[in-house]
């Protein structure tokens, strides 16, 4: 099942039934909004910023580019893929290492060979948003990092990923496992997935996780079953894997059946 | 009331419409004589038109009455007496409508006269039968064989019905007086798929006024039932958890057997990350997790908390000091 690029479909008051999963949290299913928390609350992004990042380099149509990996770049910290100062990769290459493996340094290359310099990529990044109507949602960091000022909210990124699984690209990029890639000078860089649940939870598909000191363990699931499909977005969940696996499973529960 | 008279008539005027036949076996050919049969039916100050039939009655004449109910098998005819010419008897009708009444007639050479009185809920109805010899060889087991095929047919379709209700542990079909399965073979059946995991879970999801009759079909209720079937559940898993329980068995020990449910929740799921978890177990261990969600709890399983061990630990050093 193709998912809608829109947001969930706001409700009046979604039901909390789940308090202590997440600080905000939304779970919806076939983008009925079932159970959420504080899900227009600001929070620290984290990594979740990436899928921005993603979707404006995708939309620049310059995928075989090579993108050079600056100094600033290669001294990214947190997760990395293991780029080098200097070295050349694809820029659909790099889309994959900062998607799947949230890699920084891959992330970081391409905000500054698409904009000049992150902070710029940053702003694209900002107006991109708001053409998605994400109205919660400031970034200063392209990838993430902890910054002053810089927030996003449960439902925005709801809307968000659906708009980078509408992108039949990136949704493949997402929903890996693993990343290979090949630089240039031909060094083959290997990373596993950040998203648990891929080839663990029964459906899931994507889409991304995120930590960072101020916004907590964080991640946004997606699964598709019996033509039905689960979003669960958890900003700040101490045991976001369990949890984000049980509101899965929760949420397909919910799900009408097929006729 | 009233609209009620023509769905009563057409069932009085057919169980009058040919004899009853025995049970026993099927009737064979027999020597029989055409009659021309014609019932009027009263009720409530209304007549129904009087209804004329040609039936094949025994060369020997009427031995029983022209009663009992052959269409659904739920009219008996009982105490038939015969003085003389003159024969009557009882009827009794269960089923939807349930009515009594007794019945007589006259005999003569060409033919009788005869009146039957029945009462159900809907009041009470005269019915006046007369019976005129036409002449004319047929065949008088011909219907008796006939409606015999029907009710065997009948009575094996309640005996089909209530095998497959014994297997799905369907209980309106055996509790109540009114319940059509009494075999006891069917009701053993009964008894020993309820003590099953699929005969538990069927159970759990009737109403209780259903499953309260458990007790005096089975002698136990639901909840010894249950225990027993989890206990078992628990057993089974615990000696395949070497090479992984079955995906059906973990999902019915998770949806119905607290007890067992914590057990293996403390044996694999506990204190284990997600990305830890046997994959035999994750779809488990998830579950159990959404159960913690639902309390209110963290949904990592926790190991036993330290003070609940040095409880253990204490209690097992009690133990051994005691001298048994």
């Amino acid at each position: 099942m193709a998912s809608r690029a829109g947001a969930a479909e706001p409700v009046a008051g979604p039901v909390d039934r789940f308090p202590d999963a997440a600080a905000a949290y939304l779970v919806t299913v076939d983008g009925r909004v079932l159970w959420a928390r504080s899900p227009d609350a600001p929070r620290a992004p984290a990594s979740i910023a990436k899928l921005l990042a993603a979707l404006v380099a995708a939309e620049s149509g310059l995928q075989d580019a090579w993108v050079t990996i600056s100094r600033r770049a290669a001294a990214e910290t947190g997760s990395r893929i293991g780029l080098r100062a200097g070295e050349q990769v694809r820029l659909r290459d790099a889309l994959r290492a900062m998607l799947v493996a949230s890699a920084n340094d891959a992330c970081r290359a391409v905000a500054e060979q698409l904009a000049g310099t992150a902070q710029r990529y940053a702003a694209r990044m900002n107006e991109r948003g708001r053409a998605l109507g994400l109205e919660g949602t400031s970034l200063a960091d392209p990838c993430g990092h902890d910054a002053p000022g810089q927030h996003t909210t449960a439902r925005d990124v709801d809307r968000l990923a659906r708009a980078v699984l509408a992108d039949a690209g990136l949704r493949a990029m997402v929903g890996q496992g693993e990343v290979r890639i090949e630089t240039r000078g031909g060094r083959v860089l290997e990373a596993r997935s950040s998203n648990a649940l891929l080839g663990r939870l029964p459906g899931a598909d994507g889409v991304k996780t995120g930590y960072t000191p101020a916004a907590g363990k964080c991640v946004v699931a997606h699964a598709v079953r019996g033509g039905h499909e689960v979003m669960v977005v958890l900003l700040g969940a101490p045991d976001r894997w369990w949890t984000a696996a049980a509101l899965v499973e929760k949420a397909f529960a919910e799900a009408p059946p097929r006729g | 009331m009233i609209r009620a008279v023509p769905r009563l008539a057409a069932l009085l005027l057919a169980t009058v419409a040919v004899p009853s036949p025995s049970r026993a076996a099927p009737p064979a050919a027999e020597a029989g004589v055409k009659w021309e049969q014609t019932v009027e039916m009263q009720m409530a100050g209304f007549s129904m038109p009087a209804r004329t039939s040609t039936v094949c009655v025994p060369s020997s004449g009427l031995a029983e009455p022209p009663s009992a109910g052959p269409e659904d098998g739920k009219c008996k005819v009982t105490d038939v007496r015969n003085d003389g010419r003159t024969m009557r008897w009882s009827m009794t009708c269960d089923g939807d409508e349930k009515m009594s009444g007794e019945g007589e007639i006259v005999q003569g050479k060409d033919g009788y006269d005869g009146k039957m009185t029945v009462r159900g809920s809907h009041g009470e109805m005269l019915m006046k039968m007369r019976g005129r010899r036409l002449g004319g060889a047929c065949d008088a087991g011909e219907v008796k064989r006939t409606v015999a095929a029907l009710q065997a047919q009948g009575e094996a379709r309640t005996a089909q019905a209530c095998r497959e209700a014994a297997q799905a542990v369907s209980l309106p079909m055996f509790g109540g007086a009114a319940a059509p399965c009494k075999d006891p073979a069917d009701r053993k059946l009964l008894c020993e798929r309820a003590a099953t995991r699929e005969g538990v879970k069927a159970l759990s999801v009737q109403p209780a006024t259903v499953t309260r009759d458990l007790g005096a079909l089975c002698g136990k209720d639901l909840a010894t039932l249950q225990a027993g079937a989890c206990a078992a559940a628990g057993r089974e898993e615990s000696g395949a958890a070497r090479g992984g329980a079955a995906d059906d068995l973990l999902a019915f020990i998770g949806s119905d057997c607290p007890s067992e449910t914590r057990a293996i929740a403390q044996r694999e799921c506990a204190g284990r990350t997600y990305t830890d978890l046997s994959t035999r177990y994750r779809s488990f261990c998830t579950a159990y997790a959404g159960d913690l969600l639902d309390k209110g709890k963290k949904p990592a399983p926790a190991t036993p908390k330290p003070e609940d061990a040095a409880q253990e630990a204490a209690k097992k050093a009690v133990k051994g000091l005691l001298p048994w």
